[in-house]
């Protein structure tokens, strides 16, 4: 009896390392992860989360290099990406769904920019265009807003608009989605790019006139794919990774995590 | 009993009350500390929230005063800020703007505002905002700054429909001067530790700021509840919305602030409410409050009362839960025992119900007042009465309240309660006792008292009904009486048949010689004559018959005519002689002038003839004494009472014949029966002799005493009322005042108690002190013991162990000067004889008068004059 309960004791304490699970990548995942994770913890009290931004590449990279347990991406892995990934015994699993959506401050859009062709967005960020005059909207300048490279929402916009480097001059480059919302805000003259579910009121986003027609970042437009910047929202789980780790990538996936993806304002994986 | 009971129930009811009330005062008090204890954790869980929410508030600040530092310090934007403030082109502004715009955003500010010294907006991210006043409270904030604070942080405040708080540093010039302010807006997440104090503590407790107004500067935890009240709009957040202020009625603009702000506002202090007052939403809560000189608010903790104590409450729950079940616990465990002990005493009541309910005989028990504590079966069928009629009732008047006779019976002399006081068992069966319908139960009874420890507590009395066994008692006496009465009835056939047969006899006899006389009447006259004289005296023969059994039935026709009983025996003297054996001696001791009786002579004469014949029989011809005394003599009641034929016979003065021998004696039981009619020891005789004697006897008014012992003698006595009219002189005579003694002690020694009584009673008369003894040994451990005092010895001579003679050897070896005195019922002739010349002081003739006895004494003693 004795000696079951010294056992119980020892163990006591190891249950208490239980490790804290490592998130980083993706700042557009993070706004699930996070909401994900305070929903977490009311189920598992003992888990704990450690979360940290850095950016699509960074997620990736990390994983790769076993500093943390889930990477989180919000790009499609490039091929070569993939294939390391997929030699280290990396699990890609799309958690998500999501557009990349061209937003501009209010005052804009109440000035009468509406919807925007690639070929203009891809001059506004080039610096050919440098007033809102020249698309029908107020006569000011256009205060170009973007995130650095290492996101993937960067990526996946740059990718669309064509272009691959930006000069920096007219740009300025945020690395946190708030930031860059902040500053649409506050701005009159602004314009940016933000996964949809950092979409808010406080901003206005630019639906794409293709050749179709304009399509707006619906969630039906995104998920029939007709909405051309749409992206998969990945977490990138480590072979490593401990079992709260691995519980939490099923919890995403299953329908109460997919709930908290619709909730953030992401579209769920499947209907 | 039961008053008893109902004082100890007092008592432990007194008893538990004030367990009960020491229980309470201790629990209450217990209570007091542990709330009191509970008030100081919460005070300095309040205390300590409080202080690191303005740790924390500080510690944010000090992080924005740092990056708004920082930012000036940045190049680009100094630079920007400088071509500003130089008037730049609108290109140059744009650039400016961008510049201000990467280093601002990216540091998670949410826009920037270059004012001018007087406080205008110059330039921020809109170029609408320029030439704008800054709003009231930026006016305050550059007051400050102007004051020479490096760094303010502005308090919330709404701005073009948004709310905005910014944190302010001046632009000084190289002297000093301030040439303008540069402004950031904070970002929301900058504000949030601002705006959303970290003071939370469990589910009640808050922390927020409030301004020298009032006014809310931080989002309150319960934004929802106020929303509810209608104090906040749907949407809105609580900075600068709410005043905290008590809510009541009426406009919410005059509701008092609470106690906190009020305190906080008024003292600039920090302080702590244990006593509680009411939040902004009205909820009774404990407060901490302190005044942020620099951040110009009052940071204030709160938490309900209800959930700081709800562990002191919990506590007070259990232990007065625990207070109430013990309580419970005790009344059912009290109960319980009492229902238990109740069964118990059921139980062994029922056994001993079923026990005393199976006899045959009626128990009941009685308290020490009387009353009836139980009974049985067999008294209820025996008295008729019911239990319930009984239990509890005062007993003796419903069964024993009056004796057999009807004369009531007071509960003071009842014998049973004698059990009680006497503590003894008391065992009567002459009283009754009285049914319920009143009729009456003869009753034999044993009353027992009961013990507690020494004490007497009550009594149990059993009984029984022996009307039956009395009735079969008088059906026997009854039965016996006819049995006798026939007996006797028989008898007398068997005498009127012996009678008839002498008397035929005699007049065979008388016959015969009439007819002789007849024949010899001519021839020969003297031969006649003979015959005429034996005709005379058959005659005579059957006349004495006649007499006797005109005697034996007492109604005979009497003689009566004065008889001096000294000359009648004295006359018979020949005739006595005549009957008795040879070897037999007759004594005379005849007094001279005794009073006459009125008596019939021959009867007399016969209940002398037979006693002398009796007397002769008893020696049964050994030699012997028969000794006739006369005399006169008092006789009481009591000695009366021990005479037989004395029924209805006065105490007075009697002159008496005593008749003693000294032959064979007769026992107890013998002489209970010598008066039975036909009751004879002898061979022959029909023993009809002394029942006639004793009906002479009766008839005459007189008594008859016997004094027998066997082997000794016999001596009987028969008294005859003296007639008083005929010898007055003898009665002046004998009155006389006996003279006293000078004192002594005198040792009285007799079997008999009254004789023993009654002499001492004499002695006293006489001036002496007595000391008796009942026998002889006594007798001689008495003398021993008051040698000195003792002048003289009154003994009887007949008594067991030892006896008059044996004691008086005794006595003259021990103390050859010592003067003895002996009674007896014998003739003095007699019994002196056995001490002649044995230095015998004197003798008294039992019964003694105290003349007599007075008499030997001065003839022993001397002197009494």
């Amino acid at each position: 009896m004795k000696r079951a309960l010294l056992l119980l004791c020892l163990l006591l304490p190891v249950a208490s390392w239980a490790e804290t699970v490592q998130l980083a990548g993706s700042t557009t995942c993070l706004k699930i992860v996070r909401a994900a994770v305070e929903e977490y913890a009311h189920l598992h009290a003992g888990t704990t989360f450690a979360l940290s931004g850095g950016g699509s590449s960074a997620g990736i990279a990390r994983v790769l290099e076993g500093r943390t347990h889930l990477g989180m991406s919000s790009c499609e892995p490039t091929r070569e990406e993939r294939q390391r990934l997929l030699a280290a015994h990396v699990r890609i699993l799309p958690i998500a769904r999501d557009a990349v959506v061209p937003v501009v401050s209010r005052a804009v859009f109440e000035g009468g920019v509406r919807h925007i062709r690639r070929a203009e967005l891809a001059d506004i960020y080039a610096g050919r265009l440098r007033n809102w005059r020249a698309l029908g909207g107020p006569d000011r300048a256009i205060l170009v807003v973007g995130k650095n490279a290492y996101h993937g929402t960067q990526r996946v916009f740059m990718r669309y608009l064509g272009l691959d480097r930006v000069p920096e001059r007219w740009l300025i480059e945020l690395d946190d989605d708030r930031d860059l919302l902040r500053l649409l805000r506050a701005s009159d003259q602004a314009i940016g790019y933000v996964g949809i579910g950092y979409l808010d009121d406080s901003v206005r986003a630019l639906a794409l006139q293709l050749e179709e027609g304009v399509v707006a970042p619906t969630p039906d437009n995104i998920r029939a794919g007709r909405y051309p910047l749409a992206r998969t929202l990945y977490l990138l789980v480590a072979p490593g990774a401990p079992h709260e780790a691995r519980a939490f990538a099923d919890f995403l996936r299953a329908p109460a995590g997919q709930a908290i993806v619709r909730k953030t304002g992401f579209v769920p994986l499947a209907q | 009993m039961r008053d008893r009971s109902w004082k100890a129930w007092a008592l432990l009811m007194a008893v538990a009350v004030a367990v009960a009330v020491a229980v309470a005062v201790a629990v209450a008090v217990a209570l007091g500390a542990l709330r009191d204890h509970r008030l100081a954790e919460v005070r300095a869980q309040l205390s300590s929230a409080n202080q690191a929410v303005q740790s924390f508030l500080h510690r944010d600040r000090l992080r924005l005063s740092d990056a708004t530092a920082r930012l000036l310090r940045d190049p680009l934007v100094r630079d920007a800020l400088t071509r500003l403030l130089a008037n730049a082109s609108s290109v140059d502004r744009f650039d400016a703007r961008h510049d201000l715009a990467r280093a601002v955003f990216a540091d998670h500010f949410a826009g920037f505002y270059l004012l001018d010294a007087a406080g205008r907006v110059r330039f921020s991210m809109r170029d609408a905002d320029a030439g704008a006043r800054s709003p009231g409270e930026v006016s305050r904030a550059l007051k400050r700054l102007e004051m020479g604070d490096p760094f303010v942080l502005s308090h919330p405040f709404f701005w073009r429909d948004q709310l905005h708080m910014w944190g302010i540093r001046a632009m000084r010039d190289a002297t000093g001067r301030i040439i303008g302010y540069f402004a950031l807006a904070l970002g929301e997440t900058q504000v949030r530790s601002l705006v959303r104090p970290v003071g939370r503590i469990g589910r009640t407790g808050e922390s927020y700021l409030v301004d020298s107004r009032g006014l809310m500067l931080s989002a309150s935890r319960f934004e929802a509840e106020l929303r509810t009240r209608g104090l906040l709009g749907a949407g809105q957040r609580s900075v600068l919305r709410v005043r905290v202020a008590e809510p009541g009625v009426g406009d919410k603009g005059q509701w008092p602030l609470t106690l906190a702000v009020r305190e906080a506002l008024r003292t600039h202090r920090a302080g702590v409410s244990l006593t509680g007052y009411r939040n902004y939403l009205g909820v009774p809560v404990f407060g901490a409050w302190r005044w942020d000189d620099v951040l110009q608010a009052a940071v204030i903790t709160e938490i309900s009362q209800q959930e700081a104590m709800v562990a002191y409450a919990k506590a007070r729950n259990i232990v007065l839960l625990m207070l109430f079940v013990v309580m419970v616990g005790g009344l059912l465990v009290t109960l319980g025992y009492g229902r238990m002990r109740a069964r118990a005493e059921r139980a062994a009541n029922r056994l001993r119900n079923m026990l005393i309910d199976s006899t045959a005989e009626a128990i009941y028990g009685v308290d020490l007042d009387g009353r009836c504590t139980f009974v049985n079966r067999a008294f209820t069928n025996m008295l008729g009465f019911e239990e319930h009629e009984v239990l509890g009732k005062m007993v003796h008047g419903l069964i024993h309240h009056s004796h057999p006779d009807g004369s009531p019976y007071p509960i003071e002399e009842c014998n049973i309660y004698r059990a009680h006081r006497e503590r003894t068992r008391v065992h009567r069966d002459d009283e009754s006792f009285w049914r319920k319908d009143g009729g009456e139960v003869k009753v034999e009874y044993w009353s027992h008292p009961l013990f507690e420890g020494n004490k007497v507590v009550g009594s149990v009395v059993t009984f029984w009904d022996i009307t039956d066994k009395r009735r079969a008692e008088a059906e026997r006496a009854r039965l016996e009486r006819q049995m006798q009465h026939a007996q006797r009835l028989e008898s007398l056939g068997v005498l009127a048949g012996g009678i008839a047969h002498d008397f035929n006899n005699l007049l065979a006899a008388i016959l015969g010689n009439a007819t002789l006389v007849r024949q010899f009447l001519m021839k020969d006259p003297l031969k006649a004559k003979e015959r005429v004289d034996r005709i005379i005296q058959a005659v005579d023969k059957a006349a004495v018959l006649c007499r006797q059994m005109l005697a034996y039935s007492g109604k005979g026709k009497f003689i009566v005519k004065a008889i001096d009983l000294s000359r009648m025996v004295d006359e018979m003297t020949h005739l006595l002689e005549v009957s008795i054996d040879k070897s037999i001696v007759l004594r005379y001791h005849l007094a001279p002038n005794l009073p006459a009786v009125q008596a019939d002579e021959a009867q007399l004469q016969q209940v002398v003839m037979n006693l002398v014949t009796n007397a002769n029989e008893a020696i049964g011809g050994k030699s012997g004494v028969i000794a006739i005394t006369t005399g006169l003599m008092q006789a009481d009641a009591e000695y009366l009472a021990g005479c037989y034929a004395a029924e209805g016979v006065k105490p007075g003065r009697y002159a008496y014949v005593e008749v003693s021998d000294t032959g064979c004696g007769m026992d107890r039981a013998t002489i209970d029966r010598i008066f039975d009619p036909f009751f004879t020891t002898k061979q022959t005789g029909r023993g009809l002799g002394m029942s006639a004697v004793l009906g002479i006897v009766r008839g005459h008014h007189g008594a008859l005493r016997v004094y027998s012992e066997p082997g000794r003698g016999t001596t009987f006595k028969f008294l005859l009322p003296v007639d008083e009219s005929l010898a007055p002189e003898q009665v002046r005579e004998a009155r006389r005042e006996l003279a006293r003694f000078d004192g002594g002690l005198v040792l009285v020694v007799d079997d008999e108690e009254t004789v023993r009584e009654m002499a001492c009673m004499m002695l006293e008369d006489m001036g002496f002190e007595t000391i008796a003894a009942a026998d002889g040994q006594q007798a001689l451990d008495m003398y021993r013991k008051h040698r000195k005092r003792i002048r003289l010895v009154l003994t009887d001579l007949t008594m067991p162990h030892v006896d008059g003679r044996e004691l008086f050897m005794r006595l003259r070896r021990l103390d050859p000067d010592c003067r003895i005195i002996l009674t007896s019922g014998y003739n003095s002739q007699d019994a002196i004889q056995q001490f002649a010349g044995k230095g015998l002081a004197g003798f008294v003739q039992k019964p003694f008068t105290a003349e007599a006895l007075h008499a030997a004494v001065a003839k022993v003693l001397g002197g009494g004059q």
